[in-house]
């Protein structure tokens, strides 16, 4: 509830800025933007991710933590992107959002590695 | 049996128990993040794939080792067997033996050993990873490995019969029992695979009624079952993989489906490398028995 309701305070600020000041609109619109997502990610989804060993502890608890946090750094990039594209700046966001996607590879590293070593394990 | 039912079964449950808990967690990601659902695919066959081949490679182990074990006993036995054989006339007259079939009965487990098991683990690899990267496609050739393996089992197979019944180790009482399970075995290998299995136990159990009046019917019993046992290991855990493929098609990634109906079929191949190893422990025992029985004078 409280996301929502900075984000519609945010949005009637950069509605206000924008009639004032249209140049800095975008400088702000960063900022802004990188407020709701800090709250989005440490009021809501941090907590999530820590509950969720606590929710399943059997086989698989390992994988299913690798896909969530995976897929959460992946949409916090993607949405990222989207922004500085929306800005103007869509090459710097694709840097970043390549730099994430990287990340992602280099985490799962671990387990490409153990499949590959079962994989290469059966050879005779 | 039913202690071998549960260690059969033990392995594939916690697998699918792993498949249904991975499953939810990619269908939550695609939910949540669509754009994912590329990599959750990916790393979802990545992180069940080397689950998935866990009770499959543990089949594939125990065969080898099993060939292992043959290949050791034949080296040590035949000699043996077939020195004893010679020595005790009355061996030779009351089975009327062929040193060839010593040769073959080692030969195909070297074979089987040496050639099927590794190409089936070929197999076993083209079809995880032509699931991994569906656009290098591997579907077709392990496909042919399969076909091309089951064609020479059987083959081996009918000779294991040719040579039994020729040689007068085991009598028929007629002709045609011989030529019917013989021509099931060629034509069916192919497209039915069950119905080669039950084929190629019912001529076993035909071998063991043949045997019973030398050896007595419960030592066959015994025999049959100990030699049996692996073979029926490998096939329920191939049913196993086909029963995980038929329940998590609902809700599962389809590649993930497919790779365990995939294993299915490879296991069930190996089953019937599994049938030509029992054969020959079946033989080698029955040989044994009745050397003995020669030599204790009771032939």
């Amino acid at each position: 509830m409280e996301i929502i309701l900075s984000a519609v305070i945010i949005v009637f600020l950069l509605i206000i800025l924008d009639t004032f000041l249209p140049k800095m609109t975008p400088f702000f619109l960063l900022i802004f933007f990188f407020l709701l997502l800090a709250q989005l990610t440490f009021r809501m989804a941090v907590p999530l991710l820590q509950e969720l060993p606590l929710a399943w502890d059997g086989a698989g608890a390992r994988q299913i933590r690798l896909i969530a946090g995976s897929a959460f750094l992946f949409y916090l990039s993607a949405s990222f992107r989207d922004m500085l594209g929306e800005i103007g700046y869509a090459p710097i966001g694709k840097l970043s959002h390549m730099a994430v996607q990287l990340l992602i590879v280099g985490i799962w590293l671990r387990e490409f590695g153990e499949t590959a070593g079962i994989l290469v394990g059966l050879l005779p | 049996m039913w202690e071998l039912i549960a260690a059969v079964s033990g392995p594939p449950i916690r697998l699918f128990v792993l498949i249904v808990v991975l499953s939810a967690a990619a269908l939550a990601a695609d939910f949540l993040v669509p754009q994912f659902r590329e990599w959750t695919r990916l790393f979802l066959l990545v992180s069940a794939g080397a689950a998935a081949m866990g009770p499959a490679i543990d089949a594939v182990r125990m065969m080898d080792g099993l060939i292992g074990k043959m290949t050791v006993l034949f080296l040590g036995i035949y000699p043996v067997l077939a020195a004893g054989m010679a020595a005790a006339g009355g061996a030779l007259s009351l089975i009327n033996w062929n040193p060839a079939v010593f040769l073959f009965v080692q030969g195909a487990v070297v074979i089987g050993g040496k050639w099927m098991v590794p190409l089936l683990i070929a197999s076993f690899i083209l079809d995880y990873l032509s699931r991994l990267v569906p656009e290098i496609p591997f579907a077709r050739i392990s496909e042919m490995i399969r076909v091309t393996l089951l064609g020479a089992i059987s083959v081996i197979i009918a000779c294991y019969s040719l040579f039994i019944t020729a040689t007068g180790a085991m009598a028929w009482s007629s002709g045609s029992a011989l030529a019917e399970p013989l021509k099931a075995l060629l034509r069916q290998h192919v497209p039915l695979v069950g119905s080669f299995i039950t084929d190629t136990m019912g001529v076993v159990g035909k071998y063991s009624s043949g045997m019973a009046p030398i050896a007595g019917s419960y030592l066959i019993v015994a025999l049959l079952v100990t030699s049996l046992s692996p073979v029926i290991y490998v096939l329920l855990t191939a049913f196993l993989y086909k029963w995980i493929a038929a329940l998590s098609e609902p809700f599962a990634h389809e590649d993930l489906a497919g790779l365990f109906d995939d294993i299915g079929k490879t296991l069930f191949v190996l089953c019937g490398i599994m049938l030509i190893v029992a054969f020959a422990i079946f033989y080698t025992a029955v040989l044994s028995i009745v050397l003995i029985k020669v030599i204790a004078g009771a032939g």
